[in-house]
C-alpha cells in the first residue's frame, strides 16, 4: 500500500512534467497540451500499455487526463467485443461517464452557488 | 525591417521560462494530487463496495467535486499559477476548466451563459479524446 | 494539504475496527474450506499460490462450488499482472479439477473481503452456510467491470 502511494506520486508527477515540458519547450498552449495528452492516452491504450501502468501506479495513472483517452478506448473495446463494430460508437462513454457527468453536474452547481471573481 | 527579424527580437525580450523550476513544481503538485486520489480510492475500497476495478468512477467524481470547491473559492487558480501543468493535467484541472467557465459566464444566464460556455476550454479535450479513441478502437476491433 | 492529512487520518483512525491491516501488511490468512470435505484442498492450493515468485500474500476460500484465490503481487511485478493471473489460473485449475469454478483476483478489495470472511469464521460470527453465500457475493463483486 505504501509502495502504491509512492508510485502514484512518481508516475503522476512525471506525467505532469511531460505536460509542463510540452508547454515550456514545445511552446504549446494548455489547451493543445491537454488535447495531445488525451490523444496519447488513447494511443497507449491501443497498444495495451495503459492498463499495466494503472496496475502499477494506481491513481498516478488514473487521475491525469491521459486516463480519459484510455477509458474511452476501454469502454469502446468492451462494447465492440459484445456487439461488434457498432459497439465502438455506443460503448465510448461506458467507462468515462463519471468524469464528464461529474464535471457537468458540479459545474452547474458551482455556477449556482459561486459568484464570478475579478 | 527584414521579415523574421521581429520574431527574433521578440523572442530575445520574452522572459526566459524557468523550465527546470516549473518542472519540479509540476512534479510535486501533480504527484500530490495523485496521492490524494489514491487515498480517496482506498477510502472507497475500505468503506464502500468498490473494487480496484470499479473504484475509478467514484474517485474521479470526488476529485471533480473537490475541484469545484477549490475553484469556487478561487483557490484552484492560485494553485494553477504556481503549479502550471501540475494542476492542469490531473482530472481536477479538467474539472476546473469546466467549472470556472460555468461560474464566469453565469451573468449571461443559465442557458446561453453557463450552458453555452461550460465546455469552452474543456471541449477540445473531449473532442480529441473521443475522436482519437474512436479511431484507435476502430483499428483495434478490425484487426 | 490539510485535506490529504485528514483523509489519511480518517483511513488510519478507522482501520482497526474494520480490520483493514490486511491491506497494509502481509496478512497471510489461513485457507478456509466451506464444502465440508476434509481433503485439505484449500491448503494445497494456498501453498501452490504462495510458491509463485511474484506473489507474496494469498487468501484462499473454497466454497461448495467456487474457489476464490485472492493474492497480492510484488509491486515491481505489477506491470505483468495479466500474465501472472493467467499462469496462476492455469496452475490452480490443474490441481482443483474440473468441477470447481476457479476465481483468482489480485484486487485489494477482494483480498480484504476474503480476510474479513476468514476472521468472521474464526470468531464464530458466520455459519458455513452464510460464509458460502458471502463468498458468492464477493465473486459477484469481482466480476463487476465498471
Amino acid at each position: 500500500m505504501i509502495a502504491m502511494f509512492f508510485w502514484a506520486f512518481v508516475i503522476g508527477g512525471l506525467i505532469c512534467v511531460i505536460g509542463q515540458l510540452m508547454m515550456d519547450i514545445g511552446k504549446l498552449t494548455p489547451g493543445h497540451t491537454l488535447s495531445a495528452m488525451v490523444t496519447a492516452g488513447a494511443v497507449l491504450a491501443g497498444f495495451d500499455l495503459y492498463e499495466p501502468l494503472i496496475d502499477f501506479a494506481g491513481a498516478g495513472a488514473t487521475i491525469p487526463i491521459t486516463s480519459f483517452g484510455n477509458s474511452l478506448v476501454t469502454g469502446a473495446m468492451q462494447e465492440a467485443e459484445k456487439h461488434g463494430i457498432v459497439g465502438v460508437l455506443t460503448g465510448m462513454f461506458e467507462v468515462t461517464s463519471s468524469g464528464i457527468s461529474a464535471a457537468i453536474v458540479f459545474g452547474f452547481i458551482g455556477a449556482l452557488f459561486f459568484k464570478p471573481k475579478g | 525591417m527584414k521579415p523574421g527579424l521581429y520574431k527574433k527580437l521578440a523572442s530575445k525580450y520574452e522572459p526566459k521560462r524557468p523550465v527546470l523550476k516549473n518542472c519540479i513544481r509540476a512534479f510535486w503538485t501533480g504527484g500530490l494530487i495523485c496521492v490524494i486520489g489514491q487515498a480517496v480510492s482506498y477510502f472507497f475500497i475500505f468503506f464502500f463496495n468498490f473494487t480496484e476495478q470499479t473504484v475509478g468512477n467514484p474517485t474521479v467524481a470526488f476529485m471533480v467535486f473537490l475541484s469545484m470547491l477549490l475553484t469556487g473559492f478561487g483557490i484552484y487558480d492560485r494553485i494553477g499559477q504556481f503549479a502550471g501543468a501540475g494542476s492542469a493535467v490531473p482530472v481536477t484541472g479538467f474539472g476546473n476548466a469546466v467549472i470556472s467557465a460555468a461560474i464566469e459566464h453565469r451573468t449571461e444566464g443559465f442557458v446561453l451563459g453557463v450552458g453555452g460556455n461550460m465546455f469552452k476550454l474543456a471541449g477540445s479535450v473531449i473532442l480529441f479524446g473521443v475522436f482519437s479513441a474512436f479511431i484507435v478502437a476502430l483499428i483495434k476491433s478490425v484487426f | 494539504m490539510k485535506k490529504m492529512v485528514l483523509v489519511i487520518l480518517l483511513l488510519a483512525g478507522c482501520a482497526p475496527e474494520h480490520d483493514g491491516t490486511a491491506i497494509l501488511e502481509t496478512a497471510d490468512p489461513d485457507a478456509v474450506q466451506l464444502d465440508g470435505k476434509q481433503d485439505g484442498l484449500a491448503d494445497t492450493i494456498k501453498k501452490e499460490a504462495d510458491s509463485v515468485e511474484s506473489i507474496y500474500d494469498t487468501a484462499v476460500v473454497k466454497g461448495k462450488k467456487e474457489l476464490l484465490v485472492a493474492y497480492k503481487v510484488r509491486h515491481l511485478d505489477r506491470f505483468k499482472m495479466k500474465k501472472i493471473e493467467k499462469d496462476l489460473t492455469k496452475r490452480i485449475e490443474k490441481i482443483a479439477g474440473k468441477d470447481v469454478e476457479v476465481v483468482v483476483s489480485s484486487d485489494y478489495k477482494i483480498f480484504l473481503e476474503a480476510v474479513r470472511l476468514k476472521e468472521d469464521m474464526a470468531a464464530g460470527l458466520k455459519t458455513e452456510e452464510q460464509a458460502d453465500k458471502r463468498l458468492s457475493e464477493i465473486i459477484k463483486l469481482k466480476r463487476e467491470m465498471t
